[in-house]
């Protein structure tokens, strides 16, 4: 048995397999989880009892992922989608990733890339706020209604709504 | 409308909070069992076909995963025939 060809041939196939692996692992852009449908991975925060499944997490190659949500429609960027994509991050932190930034990408093909506040920090403001009214309307507590013209046109609950505008 | 007066903490979702910031109102409609609109079902089927193409235009890693096993192993042998060739040199 030829010793030196056989260390040789491992000492190859060892160094091919984790210069290989270092560079696929490190290679931004890379999809880690794509929400596929209802059979997909729900993302859970058992510590804020929150629930997500953010449309895509995106590699960013050095050990974070990106939250990443499509919206079909053209326009602006809005707070509502800002907000959801906050939410998922803290479902997608308790499940082990490291998440700093986030995008959402609208039909236009326009990307608003944003930086996420600690987890802490986000319960500690307006979206802990949001999340607190989210819950004691799915108690049964009625909430004061907002209307206006430019939310109600666009409410899939306009025609049952008695204050739609 | 299971969490509706229990003593139980109710989860939430990412889209219930986002909907809460537009018009808290609309989360109560939902819960309280109100059929959405015709023409919310229709933009409702439009967004999923876009996320569908979305979906297409983005491979998840376990898809590509037979391609990166085909990249590996060529990849092996190559290191190998390098291998051989620097050993064929040192003899």
């Amino acid at each position: 048995m030829n010793i030196p060809v056989i260390v040789i041939g491992i000492t190859c196939i060892a160094a091919s397999v984790f210069i290989l692996l270092l560079w696929h692992l490190s290679k931004p852009g890379r999809t880690v989880y794509l929400d596929k449908g209802k059979h997909s991975k729900v993302f859970r925060s058992k510590k804020h009892k929150l629930a997500a499944k953010p449309d895509r997490l995106e590699s960013d190659g050095i050990g974070r992922v990106i939250p990443h949500e499509f919206k079909s429609r053209s326009g602006r960027v809005s707070n509502r989608d800002i907000t959801q994509v906050k939410v998922a991050t803290i479902a997608v932190r308790e499940n082990g990733f490291k998440v700093r930034k986030a995008k959402i990408e609208y039909g236009n093909g326009k990307v608003h890339e944003f930086d996420v506040p600690s987890t802490e920090a986000l319960m500690d403001g307006e979206l802990g706020h949001l999340v607190r009214l989210a819950r004691s309307v799915k108690k049964g507590q009625e909430p004061e209604a907002k209307p206006a013209s430019y939310k109600c046109r666009y409410c899939p609950y306009r025609e049952a709504c008695r204050f739609a505008v | 409308m299971k969490y509706f007066n229990s003593g139980r903490t109710p989860w939430v979702t990412a889209s219930e909070v986002a909907t809460v910031e537009i018009c808290p109102y609309q989360l109560y409609l939902k819960e309280s069992g109100k059929s959405v609109s015709k023409d919310s079902k229709k933009r409702a089927r439009r967004g999923n076909n876009a996320h569908d193409e979305f979906n297409i235009s983005h491979k998840s890693f376990k898809e590509s995963a037979l391609r990166r096993a085909i990249k590996l192993i060529l990849f092996i042998l190559w290191a190998l025939f390098i291998g051989y060739s620097i050993w064929q040199v040192i003899k």
